[in-house]
């Protein structure tokens, strides 16, 4: 009996090992792809020339590779990773499988944020052409932005008991907050309008070298706070009562997790625009591949396969070419809802949801 | 294993190990308290199972939310190991206390190991590791509740049951001296709920811990606990060794109900009989006795062995019924017969 279990035991982990390691392959993978795929062609053995510092014969390639398509790509992965891990972060907090930063209007309150600061600097920026301070005052108003809604949504969870019914307060506030954009429209001039519209869309190509580090730095805060918070993400797995019992301090634990996912969904908003879905959906797809909701290992996981899923998206976004960039909102959703709309109709069958 | 031991012996050790005084526990909505329950005293006898029993509403969960020390008592005092519950942090709180809940999860996606080992999160360190000690605490667990071969299975894939046991295999790694059940039986078919109260009964014994759990299956709890203790509404808590309890005729306190009755003999509830009619019956064996007059309660009778003017009815066994009246004699072979002959007598 003992060596049987121990069999099924290795297995197991057997699979993680390969399910991670094909993953990471996958990651590399994509982004060279990224790297090496454009508007504009760029031959293998001078991209790897130029990764390698040994330079290009064409001034222009050069800067291309390294001031947009690497910052692209590298920005495509760390706002992939947030969004996914923010995602099942919100999943375990409310105890609800379809949660997720869009959903629960977080999105839309960093939206607001960033609409709010936009608009009234009157579109005196664009956003391809960020100034340290005026990027601070959009990152800024992202965090304070995602953050009053979930402060919002975590009001409404203690008095609504149905997780249905708090999903659809997360859409409602979702829809109040882009009619406050749309009011704020109203009221701003067609350059800020334009500035925003094009934000609004969607695109990793946001980040510029110059901000990399920056960009780096704060999202590797929400991502080691959402790692910190591996041990109590699990004892929440039983509920609140279940957690405390084990002397989790749900309080704490809570205040910590909301303000690393206000964090990272701002920083990615402020940068990249509301990039819905990929919160919502790859978790789930983390979730069916490794068939485990153990955050030891679902976790990290999570962040590589977001960090697959956007590397995906931004490929294809760029598959027109030299005739310009296919919205990255219009790519999401077409590789995500699918997945949601699958777990919904298979939730009988797949064990996490029982 | 032998640290497991040592454990153990030093739980012995302490007889009370928990106690409550003039606890007052209810809500507090704004400056309005909502009392449930006032005054309630108890002594947690060590190692024993103890049932709380009582109707619904009666308070039971408050009860238990309020020991666990997930809800602040309104008034008075909560004493654990010498000192008071609430002086003592939620980390090693959940060394002395460990629950089982009806809680909705998310551990579908978990297999039983993973399930069982987050009630060694209070012994872990910051990032969960399991060391070889916490595994070996794992795997005694498993053995403990029967189910060490499905410990790689997914808890989706688990009966009702089986869930249960690996909660109570969760709640035992966690290695407390108290175990709290919110209505472990709940949802069960029978010979689940029998199995858990049964392993429940076991562990208080072998792993001298003091288990107390609520529930509405009065029958089974009668048979196995130590203890019981009975939540009335508006009349207080009444606790003490089960066989006590029952023949002191508290179990007719327990339900503020007029209808039900409280069957000392076959340690169940029966529908209090008002019926007019009366009927006389000899019999010798008990077992037939007992489902004769269970068959003629049911057409109305009362069985009265006294009086000599009733109708008699003589029981030989279950296919010989003799029925003597003023009028007539008639015999009957079965309780078909029997009950048909009986409805037509008046």
């Amino acid at each position: 009996m003992k060596s049987k279990t121990k069999e099924h035991d290795s297995g197991k982990s057997e699979r993680t090992r390969w399910v991670l390691v094909i993953t990471i392959i996958a990651l590399v993978t994509l982004l060279l792809a990224n790297i090496w795929w454009g508007a504009i062609h760029i031959p293998a053995n001078e991209i790897w020339n130029i990764c390698t510092g040994k330079g290009s014969s064409n001034e222009a390639w050069h800067f291309i590779v390294l001031e947009s398509r690497i910052p692209q790509a590298i920005t495509a992965v760390l706002c992939g990773a947030s969004l996914a891990v923010s995602g099942l972060m919100l999943q375990t907090v409310f105890n609800n499988p379809l949660a997720g930063p869009s959903i629960l209007g977080i999105n839309g309150g960093a939206s607001l944020g960033v609409a709010t600061v936009m608009l009234f600097m009157g579109g005196s920026f664009t956003v391809a052409e960020y100034t340290l301070s005026s990027f601070l005052s959009v990152a800024i108003g992202a965090f304070v932005g995602a953050m009053i809604v979930l402060a919002i949504i975590l009001f409404f969870s203690t008095l609504v008991k149905s997780n249905l019914m708090l999903l659809i307060i997360g859409i409602m506030v979702g829809y109040m907050t882009s009619s406050i954009i749309s009011l704020l429209n109203f009221f701003s001039t067609a350059e800020g309008v334009h500035s925003y519209m094009a934000w609004g869309m969607g695109n990793f190509s946001g980040v510029t070298r110059g901000q990399l580090p920056l960009f780096i730095s704060i999202i590797s805060i929400g991502l080691i706070v959402s790692i910190l918070l591996i041990k109590p993400l699990n004892a929440l797995l039983l509920g609140q009562h279940y957690a405390s019992n084990l002397g989790i301090n749900i309080r704490l634990v809570r205040n910590l997790l909301l303000v690393g996912v206000g964090l990272l969904i701002a920083i990615t908003t402020a940068f990249c625009g509301p990039i819905s879905f990929i919160g919502l959906a790859v978790p789930h797809m983390a979730r069916l591949t490794l068939k485990s909701s153990n955050h030891n290992v679902l976790l990290p996981y999570t962040l590589i396969f977001g960090g697959v899923v956007a590397l995906l998206c931004n490929l294809i976004s760029v598959i027109p070419g030299e005739y310009g960039l296919i919205p990255l909102n219009a790519v999401t959703p077409m590789i995500s809802a699918p997945v949601i709309i699958y777990v919904i109709v298979n939730q009988r069958k797949i064990q996490y949801f029982n | 294993m032998e640290r497991n031991n040592k454990r153990d012996k030093q739980l012995k050790q302490t007889s009370h190990i928990y106690s409550a005084k003039n606890l007052t526990i209810g809500y507090q909505e704004g400056s309005k308290d909502f009392i449930v329950h006032e005054n309630i005293s108890i002594d947690f006898p060590s190692g024993q199972l103890i049932s709380l029993l009582g109707p619904n509403g009666a308070g039971k969960s408050t009860l238990l939310r309020t020991l666990s020390g997930a809800q602040l008592p309104l008034a008075g005092q909560l004493t654990i190991e010498g000192k008071n519950l609430q002086d003592i942090s939620a980390k090693k709180r959940s060394k002395i206390i460990s629950v089982v809940l009806t809680d909705h999860t998310q551990i579908g996606g978990l297999t039983l190991y993973e399930l069982v080992a987050l009630g060694r999160q209070p012994h872990t360190g910051f990032f969960g590791r399991l060391s070889k000690h916490d595994d070996a605490i794992i795997q005694q667990a498993l053995q403990d509740v029967g189910m060490t071969a499905l410990q790689n299975r997914y808890v989706a894939q688990l009966s009702d049951g089986e869930r249960q046991k690996g909660m109570i295999a969760k709640a035992l790694v966690q290695e407390s001296p108290l175990i709290l059940l919110d209505e472990p039986t709940a949802f069960l078919d029978i010979v689940s709920r029998i199995e858990i109260i049964s392993l429940l009964h076991q562990l208080a014994h072998k792993k001298n811990r003091t288990i107390l759990l609520s529930t509405h299956d009065i029958e089974q709890a009668l048979i196995l606990s130590d203890q019981l203790w009975l939540l009335r509404p508006n009349k207080g808590l009444v606790c003490g060794t089960t066989e006590d309890v029952l023949l002191n005729g508290e179990m007719d306190t327990l339900f503020d109900n007029q209808k039900i009755l409280f069957d000392t003999n076959h340690g169940t509830y029966y529908p209090r009989i008002t019926h007019q009619k009366e009927i006389a019956l000899r019999c010798e064996n008990n077992i037939l006795a007992h489902w004769t007059i269970n068959a003629l309660n049911r057409c109305g009778y009362c069985v009265n062995v006294k009086e000599q003017s009733l109708p008699l009815i003589i029981a030989q066994d279950k296919q010989h019924f003799i029925l003597k009246t003023a009028q007539r004699e008639c015999t009957l072979n079965s309780f078909e017969a029997l009950v048909n002959e009986v409805n037509i007598l008046h």
